[in-house]
């Protein structure tokens, strides 16, 4: 009772004075972020306060409380989103050596709105007694006719096919894009799945014998058990490489704290948060030579797409509207 | 005289305050992206509206038939539980609807044990996709089915006997009696239990997205998430709002129409024996159980895996749920309350009008609602901080997250109330005005102990949605004010079932607290 009466007093009304602890507003939830943000709070002393929701609202949260945003951080997930933000006007440019110097230039805003902090790969997983990996080769290939029946895929409602689609785009050109796409969706063995973990899971009881997914899905699916008779392929390695994504984070336009803000994004990418960052949801560092989870670490290396990662959300509407052409749902 | 203004000015605050944001949506028309448009016509719009309407229809049909069957059932007769079993049967009401998808999804699915089972016994037999638009509606029909259940209930309790057995005299059949004098008379609770039914149906975006069903409100999310445009989402979400305005009109002109009873005679209820006894005693039985007993079982099961350090962290968010819950249950409640109170004592046709607008919050998904509110209240702090110059904030507070809940839940709790007041005899009131009686003695005397029901319903109905409220809070809350909701949603939004059923397991036993608390009671034997 007396926790809801002072809560009502100080929460009711409350001023819009400048706040101490770095506020941060994140779409990766809570189990992802909060050991990482502990630990900084650790080693920094900074306090901070979370607020979690998709990157839309959050973009839209910024935008109406505008200059008055307790808001000091967004992270989000996918390129697309950050893209969005940075168009959006809610991130500012930052100067800093640390975050230019360690995260690649293909992973970071050229105008410095946000910078990558872990890197995930979409890929193929396939059933190892029904599929023989040399029967694998391409993103593409997964179009052919000897898949009928045999694919399944995330719905396409998902930011991360919206981005692979739209990578496919920039290198291939709607009309080959088209081809490929409506070849999955006559390829796929159900309807597209809610998640991708739905889809390993359609897998595992054979009602479809290769899936894209992004592969720490993947990896939870190993750690819970580590026989599992699935196995990652990498696509695309004579071409144009592994289409991989990120997750990232930059500074609000109307941070009050902003060097507080990007002294916390540069510790982001220190060996030390860049090893559990990345091994606690089984992601790749975005930091050449931090340590790697050794689930992450078996699946060995791999030719990445080295396309810009900010194109994908120049291509993202396309790639939207040419999915529901092909009908994939 | 001034009291007539006072009145209009709560009306029209109230309907200004909740119709707000909504009307907020449509000054996104403005700028119109002709070619999202030309895009959502051509591959979504028509296959949208079909869908949502064979879902309504679906739903519709399905709570009614649980919702009026068991209504009738536990008022017509008695057999064993039936007592319990009359305030049981609303429990189910606990269940999130998205909760009991992915319960049903991890029974039913082809990796769950039914299917898997299955392909080990009878070999060959295949793969058997429970992602359809049957099973939408069955898991939604199962959660939803309680408010036709509840505000039916009511009104059966309230039937005259005395009309029937006139009927009865007549000569003319049960059916015909049922169909001809019961249902008109059980006819506005039965719809206002529908339209919630149907609001809530046409704003559900989880369910319909793990079913992978299209729907009007997934358009709006896909319009807004992926093609990035909040201003053609908000379009969309204003023919949503649209559909929801003419359920709202049809649903009250039909109860303009109903009969006005003063004093009634209960009607007896049947004490069943033998083999009928048995019959409908297992049958009820079962229904329940297939209701709350099958999820809360599967959740059980899940939750057991989960490590003793993940139940403690909840019981922080159990006590924000529970506060939120209460506060804006009984705040809600009372506005509402107040709403009716002002429209029966001065039927006023303009004010009679606006009560649509201010239940329109609940059709339209909650992260456009929330939305809609934050940008709203971001407005008025334009106003007040910029312009006026005061240092206060709305939105990020207690008061701004109870105001959304307001905007969103205010129809639910009006709803409840429609029954009990369209029952009361407006010549009561006058006759007991015309005896000298002050408005305070007759509120207490005669408009409290008629419209009572109503009001705890109302209560219940709030409490139990706040607690399973996801969007607003996820959106507007003061840092710190996770609920448990926010914990189910951390895990479901990874695909992470195992560990979201022991937040989902406290979320539903929470809510199982208002609903047995203001169960409905069986009539006691005359």
């Amino acid at each position: 009772m007396k926790k809801l009466l002072t809560l009502a007093v100080t929460t009711t009304l409350a001023m819009a004075s400048t706040a101490d602890p770095l506020v941060i507003y994140s779409e990766r939830n809570e189990q992802l972020i909060k050991p990482i943000l502990d630990r900084y709070s650790e080693v920094s002393g900074v306090q901070y306060e979370l607020l979690i929701d998709k990157s839309a609202p959050l973009i839209a949260k910024l935008k109406a409380e505008g200059k008055r945003t307790p808001a000091d951080v967004l992270i989000t997930v996918d390129a697309g989103n950050l893209w969005h933000a940075a168009n959006e006007g809610v991130l500012q440019s930052i100067n800093s050596k640390i975050l230019e110097e360690k995260v690649p230039a293909e992973l970071q805003d050229p105008e410095n709105n946000w910078f990558a902090l872990t890197v995930r790969a979409r890929t193929i997983v396939f059933h190892k007694d029904r599929v023989n990996a040399a029967d694998l080769s391409t993103y593409e290939a997964l179009a052919d006719e000897q898949w009928k029946g045999r694919l399944c895929l995330r719905t396409s409602k998902k930011v991360y096919n919206q981005s692979l689609v739209g990578s496919m785009i920039s290198r291939l050109g709607e009309k080959r894009t088209m081809e490929v796409v409506s070849g999955w969706v006559a390829n796929l063995a159900t309807e597209p799945t809610s998640s991708d973990t739905k889809a390993l899971d359609a897998l595992l009881a054979g009602q479809c014998d290769v899936a894209l997914v992004n592969t720490y899905y993947f990896g939870r699916k190993l750690k819970a058990d580590p026989n599992l008779p699935l196995e990652i392929f990498w696509p695309n390695q004579q071409t144009s490489g592994v289409h991989i994504n990120v997750s990232g984070a930059g500074v609000t336009q109307h941070s009050d704290q902003p060097e507080a803000a990007i002294k916390f994004l540069e510790w982001m990418v220190s060996d030390e948060a860049q090893a559990m960052y990345a091994s606690m949801d089984m992601e790749f560092p975005v930091v050449a030579g931090a340590k790697l989870d050794p689930i992450v670490e078996s699946w060995g290396s791999f030719k990445a797409d080295s396309n810009p990662i900010y194109k994908a959300g120049e291509y993202q509407r396309k790639a939207v509207m040419l999915m529901d052409a092909a009908r994939y749902k | 005289m001034q009291t007539t203004v006072l009145k209009r000015f709560i009306q029209l605050g109230l309907a200004i305050i909740i119709a707000g944001p909504l009307l907020l949506l449509l000054s996104y028309w403005w700028t119109v992206d002709g070619e999202l448009w030309q895009h959502i016509l051509k591959y979504q719009f028509l296959h949208l509206l079909l869908n949502s309407f064979v879902l309504l229809v679906g739903v519709g049909l399905g709570t009614s038939i649980l919702g009026i069957g068991l209504a009738w059932v536990t008022y017509r007769y008695r057999f064993t539980g039936s007592g319990f079993l009359t305030g049981a049967f609303i429990l189910p009401l606990a269940i999130p609807a998205y909760v009991q998808g992915f319960i049903y999804l991890g029974i039913a699915d082809v990796s769950g044990p039914i299917q898997t089972w299955l392909r080990t016994t009878v070999p060959g037999i295949g793969f058997f996709d429970a992602r359809n638009v049957f099973g939408v509606i069955w898991v939604m029909s199962w959660v939803l089915y309680p408010y036709v259940y509840l505000l039916t209930r009511q009104a059966f309790a309230k039937l005259d006997k005395s009309q029937i057995e006139v009927a009865k005299l007549a000569g003319f059949s049960n059916t015909k009696i049922f169909f001809r004098l019961i249902f008109p008379m059980i006819r506005p609770g039965w719809m206002a239990g529908l339209t919630l039914v149907w609001m809530e149906a046409l704003a559900d975006f989880g369910t319909v997205s793990l079913f992978g069903f299209d729907t009007f409100t997934t358009a709006i999310y896909k319009t807004w998430f992926d093609f990035y445009s909040l201003a053609t989402a908000a379009q969309l979400s204003s023919v949503l709002m649209l559909i929801a305005f003419l359920l709202l009109w049809w649903e009250r002109r039909s109860e303009n129409r109903i009969l006005h009873e003063s004093r009634i005679t209960l009607w007896e209820p049947i004490i069943l024996k033998g083999k009928a006894e048995k019959f409908v005693s297992t049958l009820s039985w079962l229904l329940f159980l297939a209701a709350l007993g099958v999820p809360l079982t599967q959740l059980i099961i899940w939750s057991s895996q989960i490590p003793d350090q993940a139940w403690s962290q909840l019981a922080d968010p159990l006590a924000n749920t529970l506060i939120l819950a209460g506060l804006s249950a009984l705040i809600i409640t009372i506005l509402a309350y107040l709403q009716s109170i002002i429209n029966y004592r001065n039927p006023d046709s303009f004010m009679e009008n606006i009560v649509p607008v201010t239940k329109l919050g609940y059709a339209l998904p909650g992260t456009v609602v929330a939305v809609a509110t934050m940008l709203w209240f971001s407005q008025i702090e334009n106003v007040l901080v910029d312009g006026l110059g005061w240092d206060i904030l709305i939105s990020g507070t207690l008061a701004g997250l109870i105001c959304a809940y307001l905007i969103r839940f205010f129809s639910l709790a009006s709803q409840s109330l429609v029954d009990s007041f369209a029952r009361m005899q407006s010549t009561v009131n006058d006759a007991a005005k015309s005896l000298g009686a002050s408005p305070w003695r007759r509120f207490r005397q005669i408009i409290w102990p008629l419209t009572r029901p109503g009001a705890l319903a109302a209560i219940l109905l709030v409490s139990v949605e706040v607690i399973k409220e996801l969007p607003a809070t996820l959106l507007l809350r003061p840092f710190g004010w996770d609920t448990l909701a926010l914990k189910v949603y951390q895990w479901t939004a990874e695909a992470m079932w195992i560990e979201a059923s022991a937040p989902a397991l406290i979320l539903i036993l929470t809510g199982l607290l208002p609903l047995w608390l203001f169960r409905p009671k069986e009539e006691s034997n005359a």
